[in-house]
This record gives structure tokens, sequence and C-alpha cells, in this order.
């Protein structure tokens, strides 16, 4: 069957009740917690995992990714209006989203510019994730553990290497998620290990509790800082028919959307890469294309560049997800450990053992965009109101989701006790400049990892050669190498420039 | 002398942190097997050793960077809340603790109003025993009145 017949299929899995039902849940959730300033797509995603146990697996996965999609909407919002991201990925969008909205009084046309530039850029994100997801697996098909374990150390170090300042402190978080999902037993013999005699670790580290509170609960603890933060909201009063654009600022928004989506969801595949690069990537492109305004007064052409860049990102981001079970962030690593929670093994086989769950999922992107964009558009004459809810009214319920999220995961208080700590110990590694991307990453990716790791070295006697003989994991360890050295590399040469310069 | 701050004590927990985790997995889950090829302890060992090496170099880095990192007294009170929940759940139960956590938190620490906290009451409530005490079924537990009962 082609690519389009199977997509066909997968529109046939997602119209049922139930998955538009949760689709919509999905859009909505998402809108929410993008134009909630401080939330973020990944404490989203983590928060709302205990209650997609409730659903079956497709129908789980299908709420969980329109929320992430969603979530690129809906951060433009508060960047428009009040001039804070709503989550990182529309950085961007407040450069020029902002000054449309204050300085021409044009709101309602700013949010609409976003709304259709990110319908544009996430369509194509989609169609290019239709054909480039299956051809991924075919790829993957030819993986051995020696490929897949050079394949798994490119995407743990891109990512502690392009977040965050300091790649060492990059690796440094991926050991940490390593060793704590080391914790319990072993992958393949199953011996418990690690477990300093506690009966609740046996069972290692519980996954839910361990995301809810490194990314939920540790975003509680920093919101306390931002209760009392004074906002400068846009003082209009939104409407939809008042929000349409012109006939030119329409076409205006269109060649840069298309550009932007082509180029973000190639971003959007890289591991580590993601859709905040994707919005910068695609705003640094548009500076080099013709824009009938200069680009950070208020042009379309800017708001359109980075909100197509980071949705057509997030799309793209699940073709390495499903194809290879690689995710490319943090939010695409919860994801992943929810897949795997409900008995998924993303890789180059789900196109093949799971058909329906993977085209599924693809079909119901294009639903989400559908409805996310006419949610987006409905909601524009109460945007005002719902931004006004202030954060520290959200502190207590955001808290209450974290404890009760975990409980109801473990059916235990150990949950609550792991969600807890793992917060504290996330506020203060974030605090001295650890990101909890890779650890959340490496977390999800460790026990894939290890077992392809040993099978490799079983396979070659416990020789090293393996990874340097095939030509594709020779290549993954070139790239893995050149990764660890650069920083190295960069370091010495920057010593070398200051002596020259002192 | 330069002060011994949490940003140079994080890099040096995870260098402690790593040295526990060689050692056990070294000695008590073993590394290599002729026969059998990696032990349990072969994968973590490993990265417990990347750990120290890295962790060394993160913490001696620390003294040179600049300490950006500001505590609020604030965000601790946000810490005591969980962990005033976890332990009063156990006398009380789950759900009463959330009531009393967030009446107590919106009176005391946010000083909002009554009506403030029957709204944000209402929204908890709705998600606790709405969504997860009716809709999937979870059994919240019930403290030392469980026993009494």
């Amino acid at each position: 069957m082609s690519n389009f017949e199977m997509l066909l299929r997968g529109f046939s899995v997602v119209f049922t009740p139930a998955n538009i039902g949760a689709s919509i849940l999905g859009a909505i959730l998402g809108l929410i917690v993008g134009a909630m300033p401080g939330i973020g797509s990944l404490a989203g995603v983590a928060l709302l995992l205990p209650l997609t146990y409730k659903f079956n697996p497709t129908t789980a996965i299908i709420m969980l990714g329109a929320l992430y999609y969603s979530n690129m909407y809906g951060g433009s919002f508060s960047a428009i209006l009040l001039n804070i991201p709503g989550d990182s990925p529309a950085v961007m969008t407040a450069v020029d989203g902002y000054p449309m909205a204050k300085k021409k009084k044009r709101p309602g046309q700013a949010l609409f510019t976003a709304n259709m530039a990110s319908c544009i850029g996430g369509t194509i994100g989609m169609i290019i994730l239709t054909f480039a997801g299956p051809a991924l697996a075919n790829i993957g098909l030819k993986f051995g553990p020696s490929e897949m374990t050079a394949l798994l150390l490119v995407a743990m170090t891109s990512i502690s290497w392009l977040v965050g300042e300091n790649p060492i402190k990059g690796i440094v978080a991926t050991a940490f998620g390593i060793l704590l999902a080391s914790m319990g037993m072993d992958t393949l013999s199953g011996s418990p290990r690690y477990d300093f005699g506690s009966m609740h670790l046996l069972g290692g580290i519980p996954f839910t509790p361990f995301v809810i509170g490194s990314v939920g609960f540790a975003q509680v603890i920093n919101l306390m800082n931002e209760r009392y933060v004074q906002t400068e909201m846009i003082d209009a009063k939104l409407s939809i028919r008042g929000s349409l654009p012109t006939k030119r600022e329409f076409l205006r928004l269109i060649p840069p959307s298309i550009r932007s989506g082509i180029l973000g969801t190639f971003v959007g595949v890289l591991p580590g890469a993601g859709a905040t690069t994707g919005a910068f990537m695609g705003y640094a492109i548009q500076k080099n294309f013709k824009s009938d305004e200069p680009l950070g007064t208020g042009a379309v052409e800017g708001i359109a560049a980075c909100e197509a860049a980071n949705n057509a990102a997030a799309a793209g981001s699940f073709a390495p997800l499903l194809a290879l079970g690689i995710p490319g962030s943090g939010t695409g690593a919860v994801l992943l450990g929810g897949l795997m929670l409900w008995g998924l093994n993303p890789g180059p086989l789900l196109f093949q053992n799971e058909p329906d769950f993977a085209w599924g999922l693809i079909s119901s992107l294009f639903l989400s965009n559908a409805i996310t964009l006419l949610i987006a558009i409905a909601v524009i004459p109460f945007l005002t109101k719902i931004l006004a809810v202030p954060t520290k009214y959200m502190i207590p319920i955001i808290t209450v989701v974290c404890v009760v999220g975990s409980y109801s995961t473990t059916y235990s208080m150990f949950g609550v006790l792991v969600m807890l700590l793992s917060g504290i110990v996330s506020y203060f590694i974030q605090k001295n400049n650890y990101s909890t991307a890779p650890m959340l990453l490496s977390f999800v990716l460790a026990p894939l990892l290890e077992s392809n790791m040993r099978k490799a070295f079983i396979i070659s006697g416990g020789s090293l050669k393996i990874f340097f003989t095939r030509p594709i994991s020779l290549m993954f360890m070139l790239i893995f190498f050149t990764m660890l050295l650069i920083p190295l590399v960069r370091s010495i040469l920057g010593k070398k420039k200051e002596e020259k310069t002192a | 002398m330069t002060k011994f701050k949490v940003k140079n004590l994080i890099p040096l927990l995870f260098v402690v942190m790593g040295l526990v985790f060689a050692i056990l997995g070294f000695t008590q889950l073993g590394f290599w097997s002729d026969v059998d090829g990696p032990k349990p302890g072969f994968f973590p060992s490993i990265i417990a050793i990347v750990m120290v090496f890295t962790g060394l170099i993160a913490f001696i880095q620390s003294f040179k960077e600049e300490d950006k990192a500001q505590y609020n007294a604030q965000e601790f009170l946000a810490m005591a809340g969980g962990l005033g929940i976890f332990a009063a759940t156990f006398i009380i139960g789950l759900v009463p603790t959330i009531i009393l956590y967030i009446i107590l938190w919106l009176k005391l620490v946010e000083k909002a109003s009554w009506k403030v906290i029957l709204i944000v009451l209402a929204i908890a409530c709705f998600i606790t025993i709405g969504v997860f005490g009716i809709w999937l079924g979870i059994q919240f537990p019930k403290g030392i009145f469980e026993f009494i009962l």
C-alpha cells in the first residue's frame, strides 16, 4: 500500500467519537497550556500523562500529540498580547507580534497571521512526515545493535550539546538520567541492581512521577518568582471579524510560511534541535528575503516565518520518534515514555507491526491541525480574559495535579515522594544551568541503549571493532566523537586566543 | 578564599553519585564475564565513570563561572507545601489534605479572598474527585482514618 493509502487508513482509525473527542480536548488544553506563560508543552504533556491511562494507546497518543502540537499555536497568544512567550518556540513571535499588536494596534491581525502560518507550516511538516517517516523506518530496519548503539549515542550527545550553554553540564545531566534509569532491574538478566535495599526501588524509578516532578513540580517552584510580575496586556476588544487580515496581508504571509514550513520540518527531525531552534532559523532565513516592512517592527512576514517553522518542527519531530524510537526533545521523550508504558515500541518495526497506531497518529495530526486552527480563531475574543488568570492561583492547582497524578500512576505514596524529590532536584540543577531535557531523554532511552550496547558486545565477543567496521555505525561514531571533541577544541582555541590578546 | 556554594556542591554530588554507582557496579554487580559477556554492572559502571570525570570538570568550572543563581524563600515555600501534602496524607488522607492545602495556601500565602478560594477549590476538587476519583476510579489513601473506620 502507498503512503497515501495508509494515511487514509489512518483517518479511518482516527474518525471515531473517542479519538475526535481526544483530539479536541488535547487541542483545547494545548492552547491553554501554550498561552499561559511559564507552563509550556513539556509540563503540559507530563501533567496530562496520568489522564491518558484511561484511554487505549491510540486515543491516548492522539490526545498528547494534539496537545503538543496545539501548544505551538498557544505560545504565540501571550507572545503577541503580553510580549511574553507562552513557551520557548514562541520567543521570536514576540519580536514582530507584539509591535504589530501594540504600535500598529492590530492585535487580532497578528493573532490571525500566527494561526494561519502555524496551520500552513504544520501541514507542510505533516505532509513531509507522511513520506519521511516510513522511509526513515525502512532505513532503520537495516540497523543492528551496533548501529542503534551509535545512533543513540549521537541522539543523547546532540541534545546535551545543543541544549544549554555548557556541553559538559549536558553530558553530566545525560549520565545522571542514565544512572537513575539503571536502578531497579537489569534490562537483560532481570536481576535487581542499585535498589539500595528498598522494596520500592526494585521496580526502578517510576517514569510518570519522575517526569511530572522534574518538569511540573520544578516549574511550580520556579513560578513562585513570577507570581507578581506585572504584564502589560494589549488593551483592545478582540473579535473574530475584526481580526481578519487584509487580502494583501494574507498574500504576504504565504511565502515565508511555506519556506519556514519546509525548513522547520527538517530542523524538527534533528535530535535536540526542536521547535525553538526551528523558529529561530525560520526568522533568521526570513531576514534574507524581502519583507514589506522591516522585521522587528511588526512585519507579517516575521510572525509567519517563526510560527510556521515551530509548528513544522513539532510535526517533523514525530518522524524520528515513530520511525527510530528516538525523540528529538524533552517533550518527545515524555511522549516516547508514554508509548512504552502503553506497551508500544516505537522504532523501525512500528509501521509494520502497528500500522493502525502509526498512521492513526499521523492522520490525527492533520485532524488536530484543522481543529486547533478553528479553536484558535474561535477563542480570539476571549484571549484577554484567559491570559488575565493570575499565575499565583495556578500554583496550587498545578501542585494538586502533580500530587494526584503521581499517586494515580503508582497507587502508592512512593510515586508522590519520587515526584517531589525529582522536582526539588530538578529545581536545583536548573538553577545552576543544568538542563533537564538531556536528563529526561537519557532516562527514557537508557534501557534501549544498554540492551543494544550489550547485544553488540556479545556479538563481537567484547571487541569495540563492531562499532567501526560497519559503515553506518562508523558514520554515527564519527559524528559522536566529533560532537564530544568540538567543545574541547573550542575551549583550547579560546584559551589560545585569550593568550594572544593578553 | 573562594566561598563554597551550591554551584560547587552540585557537581560534587554528581561525582559522589558516579563513584557509588561505579564501585557497586564493579564490586557487586559485575562488569564482564568471559562466558556471557557484559554483566549487569557493565553499562552503568561505564556511565558512572563518565559522570565522575565530567562531574569533576564541571566542579572545576564551577569556581570560574559567575554565580547567577538566586534563591528565594518563596521557592522553598512551594517545596514545603508539596512535602506538607505528602506528610499530612498519612494522617488525614489525600483528599482532605488537598482541600486543607488549597485553603491554607491561598489564605496564608496569597492572601486571597474567600471567593477566589472557593473557585480554586472547586477546580481542584473537580480534577481530584471528578477526574481522578470518579472517572479514572483511583482509590485515594485515607490516612489513619482508614484503620479507624
